[in-house]
């Protein structure tokens, strides 16, 4: 692959452009579904493409194709010079990166779980299945998730970079419908995993199943002001469409964001810092260099409350004439954008979830969060329904809640975190344990 | 490309498949997004690849690859009919599929001006005429974001039960994004249109007025102040009628869910499960639907149908194993997103009929109510029958009048318990295009409504 992703980087130069960069992957997946206690479909999945990007006359051109045909790859080339000559000199991007020294991750890729047969997938679905039916006889339906995806990633560009990287990721998932008396309620739980033999196929079917059955009778709570705990889960739903947003330098240099004058300033609560870790050992999104072949490295986002730095890629690092930060995100079929790597919330204050739990007088804990995509990214502004919702009183978990919303501007709910818990796991990009928020409106 | 697809169902069939459809496809996109006048992302190319859904022994199997090369997809098939095997042996309940007629067409969605015609140049003027506008209206826009998005999609179905159909589809998307700051606060509106047409579709509007459109709004939103919460009688727009349906109840009639024993809706056809003054339809035949489709990703005919009618629950969206399943018809609610995905039951172009209330009339009754508009979107539970979703803006009703703007609101509740508390259904009438999300598969679909008026919605502000 390297060798044609070369010949594809001189034929760029050939064809008259100044720099050329080739982002390639191809990728494997297979997928085991179940659906109401039984196994549906088998899935898999090979797919690969190539996204080529040049600087032709000082104009940025990008074209992708899935076909890595030498007609398909040659084809692909115009077409990025073409869109370069319409878009026109440009008037920040000078460069694409050069090579740096990378660090290595561990734990990116595991053969256990690139080779694990699928047959024992089958099996292992089952075997959950079985898990969350038996758990209950209330639960009347299971549906249950095993994939696999392996792959690998390149990046080859006119300076020189020649990066390229293997990764593996597991993922199970059980979801579990509970019915009594006229009333029905589901649950759900999910484990991603570098390293298959880290999947705990029991615990996964037995929190869903535990969770439907937590969850039926609901009862109606008043519109009230209380402390409002939300999972990792939860956290990990509301802070991606606003924070992550807002903290990607392209959404601040185009004025769509709510952190543009926020930089060097108090913008949560003394007692958090949020590091992106890109070298994390295991890490969902660990990389040794980004999407634009930048080295990765450790990146203090948030410290005891003061928003340090934004996101950048090579363009907005350009633009803003700081230090790239290597946050370049994409697709081979788009052209870089922003994201976090493995972002770590770590609050001075770590309890036990139980403590958690106990400690508050009235309140309500989630495991997550209806409708957070529809938050307003640009204000911070959000509105949406707490997902597998309890009611805690005086220290004790009292009853699933029928039904809670909560609303506000995200820089403010975090100014009233109080703690986190010690139930930390990563979900997406964002690793935390449960946060405690204090004094928050909930309807219900 | 036929050719491949004949081999993979010889081959399939040959090694025991009982059943067998193969899907290729080639889509042709551009993308382009201008920010305050610089052009901020160009994306431009072809994704090509195949995707085949295998039934053997009552179980199913599907692959797909982009990689189009014989004998790397035969070896695949061999694996995939050994696959749907294997799973047939641990099936109590063999899967089934309804009968259907077989189909062999040629649809072809004509556009004056292609996408696959028109130049980069050509493509990029209207939207940068509405950045141009829409950033000098007021000095209070602070930014400006004007996106547009084509796509001239091919497929070409062929299933071992001798249906062919050729289907060629172009898109058109725009949207124009602002943002406004002033004194210290921010707000920010967008607008979306999309049509299954060429560039033709883009003659329809006037840049100065989408700009002025958008502008006005956001202007207003600067003046918006913090929702209160509770519950409210709720009036929706046209829009947000539209998204609620889909949401809330749209997902909960997918025959997939329902045969699962996934949706609230299970045992409820035949029963009532709203006011009698809604009626709902899913309809896949609209003429120009962005959500329309002559025949679903498993060549069935579409049509329109009843979900609702005078509040009582009279039918489900089918593809052929739910069908099977629930002893229905299979009415061609299965659709792909792409040839990378298998087919799964979906909605098309979704609305509530419209009623008989003239808009001032469902509004002067309301002492203290919230009259939301638009939507960003939302979410639903189909299980538990609860759902979430955002309004883009909102005005407080009081006595009768729509007096002062709200920032963003979101409702939520109870799908059976909102429909039931709907009291009024507008006269007027429009549907708007949207992208649906379900199983990681985004489709377009099209939602739409009357205004309507609903009471005791729960309301997520942030001030008591």
């Amino acid at each position: 692959m390297m060798d044609l992703l070369k010949k594809v980087v001189d034929k760029g130069d050939l064809l008259g452009a100044s720099q050329v960069e080739v982002y390639a992957g191809h990728v494997l997946s297979k997928t085991v579904v179940a659906e109401k206690g039984e196994i549906k479909m088998a899935l898999a999945s090979r797919s690969r493409g190539a996204g080529i990007r040049v600087l032709y006359k000082g104009g940025i051109g990008f074209a992708y194709t899935t076909s890595l045909s030498k007609e398909a790859l040659e084809e692909t080339i115009k077409k990025a010079i073409k869109v370069a000559e319409t878009r026109g000199k440009d008037p920040y991007y000078k460069t694409f990166p050069s090579p740096q020294q990378t660090l290595s991750v561990k734990g990116l890729f595991f053969k256990e779980t690139a080779e694990f047969p699928l047959d024992e997938m089958v099996e292992k679905v089952r075997y959950m299945v079985g898990m969350a039916r038996d758990f209950d006889k209330r639960i009347t339906s299971v549906a249950s998730e095993f994939s696999i995806s392996c792959g690998e990633r390149f990046l080859v560009n006119s300076l020189g970079i020649e990066s390229s990287e293997k990764y593996s990721l597991s993922t199970i998932s059980v979801y579990s419908v509970a019915e009594d008396k006229g009333t029905m309620t589901s649950g759900y739980e999910f484990q991603n995993e570098r390293d298959i033999r880290k999947l705990d196929y029991e615990r996964v079917a037995n929190v869903a199943a535990k969770m439907s059955i937590e969850l039926l009778h609901p009862r109606k709570i008043e519109t009230n002001v209380m402390e409002v705990l939300l999972k990792p889960i939860a956290v990990s739903q509301l802070i991606r469409p606003t924070l992550i947003r807002a903290v990607s330098a392209d959404n601040v240099q185009e004025k769509r964001s709510f952190l543009i004058d926020k930089l060097g300033k108090q913008v949560t609560v003394e007692e958090l810092t949020i590091v992106d870790n890109p070298l994390l050992e295991e890490g969902l999104r660990s990389r040794s260099f980004d999407a634009e072949g930048v080295a990765s490295r450790e990146l203090k986002v948030v410290e005891n409350g003061v928003l340090k730095t934004f996101l950048y890629n090579s363009y907005t690092a350009q633009r803003a004439g700081v230090e790239n930060t290597g946050h370049a995100d994409r697709s081979v079929t788009s052209e870089p954008a922003i994201a976090p790597s493995n972002l770590i919330f770590e609050h001075k204050v770590k309890k036990d979830l139980e403590d958690l739990i106990s400690e508050t007088e009235k309140g309500v804990i989630a495991n997550s969060v209806i409708g957070a995509h529809t938050a307003n990214p640009v204000t911070g502004e959000f509105s949406v329904a707490l997902g597998e919702c309890m009611y805690i009183e005086n220290g004790e978990i009292k009853y699933p809640v029928r039904q809670a919303m909560v609303g506000g501007n995200v820089l403010q709910l975090l100014g009233k975190i109080k703690c986190i818990g010690r139930d930390v796991r990563q979900v997406g990009s964002v690793i935390t344990g449960t946060a405690v928020f204090e004094e928050v409106t909930v309807s219900g | 490309m036929k050719d491949l697809l004949h081999k993979i169902i010889e081959e399939a069939v040959k090694l025991g498949a009982d059943y067998v459809d193969a899907r290729y496809e080639k889509t042709f996109s551009t993308t382009v997004r201008i920010s305050n006048e610089r052009i901020e992302r160009v994306s431009t190319g072809v994704d090509e690849g195949i995707g085949v859904r295998i039934l053997a022994n009552g179980a199913f199997s599907f692959f797909s690859s982009n990689v189009l090369d014989l004998e790397t997809i035969i070896r695949q098939v061999k694996e995939s009919v050994r696959t749907a095997k294997a799973l047939g042996d641990l099936k109590k309940e063999k899967i089934r599929l309804a009968e259907v007629r077989t189909v062999k067409d040629s649809v072809e969605i004509k556009a004056r001006k292609s996408p696959q015609e028109i130049d980069l140049e050509e493509k990029v003027f209207f939207i940068k005429e509405l950045n141009k506008i829409s950033r000098g209206l007021d000095n209070r826009i602070v930014n400006s974001t004007s996106t547009i998005i084509d796509a001239y999609d091919k497929r070409i179905l062929v299933t071992s039960e001798g249906t062919e159909i050729e289907y060629i589809v172009p898109r058109v998307y725009f949207g124009l994004d602002v943002v406004a700051h002033e004194a210290g606060r921010q707000a920010w509106y967008g607008k979306r249109e999309a049509a299954q047409q060429g560039y033709e579709f883009l003659e329809k509007f006037e840049p100065e007025e989408v700009a002025k459109f958008v502008v006005n709004k956001v202007i207003k939103l600067l003046k918006a102040k913090p929702a209160p919460a509770g519950r409210f009688t709720v009036v929706m727009d046209n829009d947000l009628t539209g998204v609620f349906i889909h949401e809330a109840f749209g997902h909960a009639c997918e025959g997939d869910g329902v045969a699962a024993g996934e949706s609230i809706l299970k045992d409820k056809l035949g029963e009532k499960v709203g006011s009698e003054l809604v009626t709902v339809y899913d309809d896949s035949t609209l003429p120009g639907g962005w959500g329309s489709l002559k025949y679903d990703d498993e060549g069935v005919p579409t049509r329109k149908r009843t979900l609702v009618e005078k509040g009582v629950l009279v039918g489900f969206i089918t593809d052929r194993e739910s069908a099977a399943k629930l002893g229905l018809e299979p009415n061609g609610g299965a659709r792909a997103e792409s040839y990378d995905d298998p087919p799964i039951v979906r909605m098309s172009n979704t609305y509530i009929a419209p009623g008989d209330w003239r808009f001032e009339e469902i509004v002067e009754e309301i002492k203290y109510g919230i009259y939301l508009l638009g939507s960003r979107g939302g979410q639903v539970d189909t299980s538990k029958g609860t759902f979430q979703f955002n309004a883009k803006e909102a005005y407080l009703i009081e006595n009768g009048e729509i007096t002062s703007p709200l920032l963003d609101v979101s409702l939520s509740g109870y799908t059976l318990e909102v429909l039931a508390n709907i009291d009024a259904v507008g006269r007027d009438f429009e549907i708007r295009p949207g992208f649906c999300g379900k199983g990681g598969q985004a489709v377009p679909a099209g939602t739409g409504g009357p205004h309507v008026r609903a009471r005791n919605v729960v309301v997520g502000g942030r001030r008591r």
